[in-house]
């Protein structure tokens, strides 16, 4: 008989980090969660993915989210680490949401098209993590939740 | 380089983008770009991202807004310098085939 070793996922670290929606924090935001998510020690390669899943959702808080406010909001990012190896990555805001997530999804699909966006951020977030799972209220704000497991 | 140099030569404008080519970058690059576009009205456009250490799909849009300016203006447009991560989102929207890469 096999006997199947259960290896329990325990949370090794978590961080909440507040960011004001201005262009400038893309960066920033980039740079705290790759430092964050190096503690698994993981490939340059895999760094890069969650540097760059984490610049298209932060990004869409900044351009989208906060669109035609006097100020801009807030970008919320609580990163955390699993014993399992895992990552994850929930980039929030309290925005406009979307209406319809299937069709924001789509490749190509933006709202935004004289801002010369090519639509390409959330099929970006699916091919460079093992999981994206959007939840968003219209008018309450969206939350990108992104998980990937190093080797 | 970070950020933008522009050359031009006999008819073909060279734009380098070096640094991380992100929505914030893109931003400034472009306008600067458009309006050495305008002023030289080049028959070839050189996108140089040899310098570049970072793109998502911000830098995506601002080789795709290129690449249809070039296309009303008739002008030659041709990238450079893409690494394997840029391509991979090239890839991703189809631009490869469409693109002059060198
Ligand atoms: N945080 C958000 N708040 C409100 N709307 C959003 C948010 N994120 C995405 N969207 C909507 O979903 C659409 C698709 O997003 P996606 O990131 O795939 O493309 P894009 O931002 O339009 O272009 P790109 O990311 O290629 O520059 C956006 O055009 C926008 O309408
Ligand atoms: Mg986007």
């Amino acid at each position: 008989m096999i006997t199947e070793k259960k290896v329990k996922k325990e949370k090794i670290n978590e961080v909440k980090i507040t960011l004001l929606a201005v262009s400038r924090n893309e960066s920033l935001a980039r740079a705290y969660v790759s430092a964050f998510a190096a503690g698994l020690d993981p490939t340059l390669d895999e760094l890069a993915d969650i540097r760059c899943a984490v610049s298209e959702a932060v990004t869409n808080c900044v351009v989208h989210a906060y669109k035609g406010w006097e100020n801009p909001g807030k970008i919320y990012i609580n990163a955390r680490l699993y014993s399992d190896r895992t990552v994850t990555v929930e980039v929030s805001d309290r925005g406009c949401g979307i209406e319809n997530i299937e069709m924001a999804m789509t490749p190509l699909f933006t709202t935004d098209k004289e801002g010369e966006r090519s639509g390409m951020g959330f099929s970006v977030m699916k091919s460079f993590t093992d999981c994206v799972r959007v939840t968003s209220k219209p008018s309450g704000g969206t939350r990108v939740f992104m998980s990937k497991k190093f080797s | 380089m970070d950020g933008l140099e522009i050359e031009y030569e006999n008819g073909v404008m060279r734009a380098s983008v070096g640094g991380e080519v992100d929505h914030h970058l893109c931003a400034s690059v472009r306008e600067d770009i458009d309006s050495a576009f305008f002023k030289y009205a080049p028959k070839k456009l050189i996108l140089d991202l040899t310098g570049m250490k970072f793109m998502d799909s911000s830098g995506l849009g601002l080789i795709m807004g290129r690449y249809s300016r070039c296309l009303a203006a008739e002008c030659e447009f041709i990238i450079c310098g893409v690494d394997e991560r840029a391509m991979r989102i090239l890839r991703m929207s189809g631009m490869d085939k469409v693109l002059k890469i060198k």
